[in-house]
């Protein structure tokens, strides 16, 4: 991009918004085709196929990439393309561990943080997420438990935490939809959560993100066999 | 030699001069200057700030120089409750898994900061001290975790060089990596914990010291 200064700087400076937004709605979706698998681990991106499908320039595409690259979700390979990162047992290990600790740190300070609203709101998630348990309904389910998650990151109002958090469950995005729940390990995953709802009710931020920690590793014995 | 590795030259180079204070909070970062006093080409130029505006030491601004970054003490504050976390994470991690050769390394980045202390130029022995905090994460033998370490450590650089330099006590930060130390050789998780926590207790109040006394010096704005 050219630099510019002066005047002229001050008016084109409204520009390169839109196309921010452009980057970011391509990231999103490039993001979707992999965790469900439609892009699977290992392949290559058809970037010509892939640009013309989604209707937008070579620019923010690329841009997308690199996006995507930094959470760790493709591999850009100088030279020889694009591929969808295929994540070894321990790097998945790796990132539940890191994941565990954030989370710790997470729920201890969502209940100091967070508004009597807010608590409320976390809570009705996990009533969705239990009847929806009890229905046996569990692409649904899976949404709300990642929403729950991040809504609990959220209301620790610590950005940087925020951020971590996000980076890591989107790497473990694919793992955790693919994740081969058997009945016994979702009605435990559903164990958890109750004790979860329970600090959340008490308003205990350490039992909260001891919970949570626990319930992290515990993932790690739950998703173990689909690697 | 490559782009990647020249631009990674120039980025350490700037980073410097903005922990120097050279380029202050706030001050552009002109590419084109920049690239001109280096005797560089703006390619590599451009990745460099890429670089730092990772790290957080700069931020980007639509056709425009990016800035030397302001971190407001909220924002400091939240990323040292989250890299506190990392770091006793590494220090639990390192106790079990460091290897014989790795505690051998962190020893001598202990002798090497002993033996440089009194001596050493400030910023040089900034980086040899948080070579040490790098190399327990490293230890912990978990990847994602040195890395998230490294990145969130990186955010956190200038304010900590200000602070390290605000606090020069020799027996303080020496003891406390001997503690460290001590307790990965003979792997006692508590005692690597409890030191890394006294490293880390008392930053935050520093640090609102290092911001104030900054906003009140009035630097560029």
């Amino acid at each position: 991009m050219v630099q510019m200064d002066g005047m002229v700087d001050e008016i084109i400076s409204l520009a390169p918004i839109e196309k921010q937004t452009l980057h970011d709605q391509v990231a999103s979706q490039l993001r979707d085709l992999i965790i469900e698998g439609v892009l699977e681990p290992g392949s290559r991106i058809d970037e010509t196929a892939l640009v013309d499908r989604l209707g937008v320039s070579r620019t923010p595409f690329r841009e997308a990439l690199r996006t995507l690259a930094a959470e760790g979700l493709v591999m850009i390979r100088p030279s020889k393309g694009t591929v969808v990162r295929r994540l070894q047992r321990e790097e998945v290990y790796s990132m539940l561990e890191v994941l565990a600790e954030i989370e710790r740190l997470g729920g201890r300070l969502a209940c100091e943080r967070a508004k009597p609203a807010e608590i409320s709101e976390l809570l009705n998630i996990h009533d969705r997420m239990i009847a929806l348990y009890e229905a046996r309904d569990r692409l649904p389910y899976y949404k709300l438990n990642q929403l729950f998650h991040s809504r609990v990151a959220e209301v620790s109002r610590n950005a940087t935490l925020i951020e971590v958090q996000a980076n890591i469950q989107s790497r473990l995005k694919r793992i955790r939809f693919v994740g081969n729940h058997k009945p016994k390990d979702w009605a435990d995953a559903v164990a958890d959560h109750e004790e979860m709802a329970k600090a959340l009710r008490a308003g205990d931020g350490p039992r909260l993100g001891d919970v949570m920690a626990k319930h992290l590793m515990r993932t790690w014995d739950r998703v173990e066999d689909s690697l | 030699m490559t782009i990647t590795s020249l631009a990674e030259q120039i980025a350490n180079h700037l980073r410097r001069e903005i922990l120097r204070g050279k380029l202050p909070p706030g001050a552009p970062v002109k590419e084109r200057d920049n690239a001109t006093d280096l005797g560089v080409s703006r390619t590599p130029m451009r990745e460099a700030i890429r670089i730092l505006a990772k790290e957080g030491l700069v931020d980007l601004r639509p056709s425009r120089s990016p800035l030397v970054a302001r971190p407001s003490l909220r924002e400091v504050k939240d990323a040292i409750d989250v890299l506190t976390a990392l770091e006793v994470l590494s220090g639990q991690l390192a106790c079990r898994n460091a290897t014989l050769k790795e505690i051998e390394g962190l020893r001598q980045i202990h002798t090497q900061m002993s033996d440089i202390y009194d001596t050493a130029d400030p910023l040089d022995l900034f980086e040899v001290d948080m070579s040490f905090h790098l190399a327990i994460a490293q230890a912990s033998h978990n990847a994602l975790l040195a890395e998230t370490h490294q990145a969130y450590l990186a955010r956190l650089w200038r304010v900590r060089y200000l602070t390290a330099s605000l606090q020069h006590n020799r027996e303080r930060v020496l003891d406390q990596h001997a503690t460290i130390l001590n307790g990965l050789e003979t792997r006692a998780v508590a005692q690597v914990t409890a030191g890394i926590g006294l490293q880390l207790d008392g930053l935050v109040e520093s640090i609102a010291q290092v911001l104030k006394h900054e906003d009140e010096s009035g630097s560029v704005s």
